[in-house]
C-alpha cells in the first residue's frame, strides 16, 4: 500500500516537471513550427540564474526562482529576435529542417558557453527549504519537491488560463491555427512569435530553477529534461498543449512504476515502448488530430 | 474612399497585375469580375497587404496602404474575407469572432456591439457560439468568415468568391447578407464568378482579364453591354 502511495506521489512530481517542459516545447512547435532542441538549455539557464541569485547574491528562494525563470525568458527573447527572426526573414523554405538545425546549434553554443564561463562543476543549493511533509508513515515529502510540484501546477495552470481566457492568449492560438487568418484580423505575427518563445522559455527556466536543489546546474543538465519532454510531446501529439500536460503525467507515472518494479535502468525503455505502441496504433499521438 | 492607382503585382518574375486602377466610394458596392486566373484574388490580396505591390498606390481615405504588412492594413480598417476563409478551425465560433475584433480588443463595449451586430445578421452563429469553427457546415463557415471580417468594424469589406462551393440556396442567403450589409452602410468590394447575380447587386463593376482592367462601368450598363454578355453570360 505504501509503495503505491510513494509511486503515485513521485510519479506526480515528475509529471509536473515534464509538464512544465513539454507544454512550452509543444507551444513553440504549434505556433512557430519550430522543433526546439535548445529547450533543455533554457532549463539550464534557469538553474544557473537561480543559483547565482540565491547562493551568490543571497536572494530569498522565491526571488531566486523568479530570477531563474525571467533569465531563461530573456535568453529566449534574445534567441528568437536574433536567430529565428533572421532565418524567417531570409527564407521560409525547408523551415522545419533549417529551424531545427538552428536550435541544435544554439543548444551547443549555450552548453559550451556555460562550460567555458562556469566550468564543468555542479552549481547547486543543498535545499531552498529544509523539512518534510509526512504524507504516510513511511513516505515523507521533502519541501523542495513539494514546492517544485506546486510551481509546476501554478505554471501550467497559468499558461492554460492565459491561452484560453485572454485575448492575447487566443491570438497566440490563432497563429497556430491559421497564420494568414491571424494577419487578416490584425494580429502582428512577429510579436506573437516573440511572446510565445518567451513564455515557453519562462516555463523551462521555472523548471530548472525550482529543481535546483534536486538537480544542480551544470552545462549539460538540460539534456535529460529535453529528451523527456520530447517523449511527452510525441506521445501526446505535436502542438497540443493540454494533451502534453496529460502526457507528462502518463510518462511520469510510467517511469516511476517501472523504476519501483524493474529498476532504474528500465524507465526509459518502458516509456519508449509505450510511445512506440501508441504511435503504431495512433500515429498522430494520443491527442493529435491528423 | 479606397483608391487604387496603377498597381502592379507579381509572384516572383510572373507579373499578375498590370496597372490596375479602381475606385471604391464610401458606402458603395463595387464588383470585380473576370475569368479564372485573371488576378481578382491577387488584387484583393494586394489591397489587404498579403502581397506587396511592385509599384502603384493604394490609399484609404488618403492614407497610403501599399507596402504595409497585412496586420496594419487590417487595423486601418480594411477587412478581407478570403476565398479559403482562413478560420481558426480548432477554436470556438465566439473566439473566432472575438479575434476578429482584435484591433478594438481594449474597447469591451465596442466588441460587444460588434458581436450583437453580427449575431443579428447571422442568428445561426449565436446558436453555435460554443461550437468549434471546424465543425460548422460550409454555409455557416462563410457566415463566420464574414462575421469575423465585420467584427473589426471595417471601413471597407473585401469579399473573395463567397459563393464558391455553396449550394444555390446558400449562395442566395450569402448574397442577401451582403446586400443587407451594404444597406447598413458598409462599403463592399466583391470578387465573384457569379457575374449576373453580382452585377445585379453592385452599383459599379470592373472587369479584369489577364491582369488588366479591360472594362468598367455602372452595373446595368455592363450587364447590357456586348462584352459581358458574350464573354460571361453566354447570350
Amino acid at each position: 500500500m505504501d509503495t503505491i502511495f510513494d509511486m503515485l506521489f513521485i510519479g506526480l512530481l515528475r509529471g509536473g516537471l515534464y509538464a512544465l517542459m513539454a507544454s512550452g516545447l509543444t507551444l513553440v512547435l504549434g505556433v512557430m513550427n519550430i522543433s526546439n532542441f535548445a529547450h533543455g538549455e533554457l532549463y539550464m539557464v534557469g538553474g544557473y540564474a537561480a543559483y547565482f541569485a540565491g547562493s551568490v547574491f543571497g536572494l530569498h528562494p522565491l526571488l531566486a526562482i523568479l530570477v531563474g525563470a525571467l533569465a531563461a525568458s530573456a535568453t529566449g527573447v534574445l534567441v528568437e529576435r536574433t536567430a529565428f527572426r533572421a532565418l524567417r526573414t531570409m527564407s521560409r523554405d525547408k523551415w522545419l529542417t533549417n529551424s531545427f538545425l538552428l536550435t541544435v546549434g544554439i543548444s551547443f553554443i549555450l552548453q559550451y558557453s556555460a562550460f567555458v564561463i562556469w566550468g564543468p562543476t555542479y552549481k547547486g543549493v543543498p535545499s531552498y527549504w529544509e523539512g518534510f511533509i509526512p504524507l504516510t508513515p513511511t513516505f515523507r515529502l521533502p519541501l523542495d519537491r513539494a514546492f517544485a510540484f506546486v510551481a509546476a501546477v501554478v505554471g501550467v495552470s497559468a499558461l492554460w488560463f492565459f491561452l484560453t481566457k485572454t485575448v492575447t492568449g487566443k491570438a497566440i492560438r490563432s497563429v497556430s491555427e491559421d497564420e494568414t487568418g491571424a494577419m487578416l484580423v490584425g494580429i502582428n505575427i512577429r510579436k506573437m512569435h516573440t511572446l510565445t518563445f518567451a513564455l515557453s522559455c519562462l516555463l523551462a527556466g521555472l523548471a530548472g530553477a525550482s529543481l535546483l536543489p534536486i538537480a544542480p546546474a551544470h552545462p549539460f543538465v538540460g539534456l535529460g529534461p529535453l529528451f523527456k519532454s520530447y517523449f511527452v510531446v510525441i506521445l501526446a501529439g505535436f502542438g497540443n498543449v493540454m494533451g502534453s500536460v496529460v502526457g507528462a503525467f502518463v510518462i511520469g507515472l510510467l517511469e516511476t512504476i517501472t523504476y519501483y518494479n524493474l529498476g532504474a535502468g528500465w524507465q526509459n525503455v518502458a516509456s519508449l515502448i509505450v510511445i512506440m505502441l501508441v504511435l503504431l496504433l495512433k500515429p498522430a499521438g494520443l491527442f493529435g488530430s491528423e | 474612399m479606397l483608391e487604387i492607382t496603377n498597381v502592379n503585382a507579381a509572384y516572383g518574375h510572373l507579373q499578375v497585375l498590370w496597372d490596375v486602377s479602381m475606385t471604391v466610394p464610401e458606402g458603395g458596392f463595387i464588383a470585380l469580375i473576370g475569368p479564372n486566373g485573371a488576378g481578382k484574388t491577387t488584387t484583393l490580396n494586394t489591397i489587404a497587404g498579403l502581397i506587396r505591390p511592385s509599384s502603384g498606390e493604394i490609399e484609404l481615405m488618403d492614407v497610403p496602404l501599399a507596402g504595409l504588412p497585412a496586420y496594419e492594413v487590417s487595423q486601418m480598417g480594411v477587412s478581407l474575407v478570403p476565398q479559403d476563409l482562413n478560420l481558426f478551425a480548432g477554436m470556438s465560433v465566439i473566439d473566432n469572432l472575438i479575434l476578429g475584433a482584435y484591433a478594438n480588443r481594449r474597447d469591451k463595449q465596442k466588441v460587444s456591439q460588434s458581436l450583437d451586430f453580427v449575431f443579428d445578421l447571422f442568428p445561426v452563429l449565436a446558436d453555435r457560439k460554443k461550437q468549434l469553427a471546424g465543425t460548422l457546415s460550409g454555409g455557416e463557415r462563410k457566415m463566420l468568415a464574414l462575421g469575423r471580417g465585420l467584427m473589426a468594424e471595417p471601413k471597407v469589406l473585401l469579399v473573395d468568391e463567397p459563393s464558391l462551393g455553396l449550394a444555390p440556396l446558400l449562395v442566395k442567403a450569402v448574397f442577401e447578407a451582403l446586400q443587407e450589409l451594404n444597406r447598413r452602410g458598409i462599403t463592399i468590394l466583391l470578387v465573384e464568378q457569379n457575374v449576373r447575380a453580382t452585377l445585379q447587386m453592385a452599383q459599379y463593376g470592373y472587369v479584369l482579364e489577364q491582369g488588366h482592367i479591360v472594362l468598367q462601368g455602372n452595373s446595368s450598363d455592363l450587364l447590357e453591354g456586348t462584352h459581358v454578355r458574350e464573354a460571361y453570360l453566354g447570350v
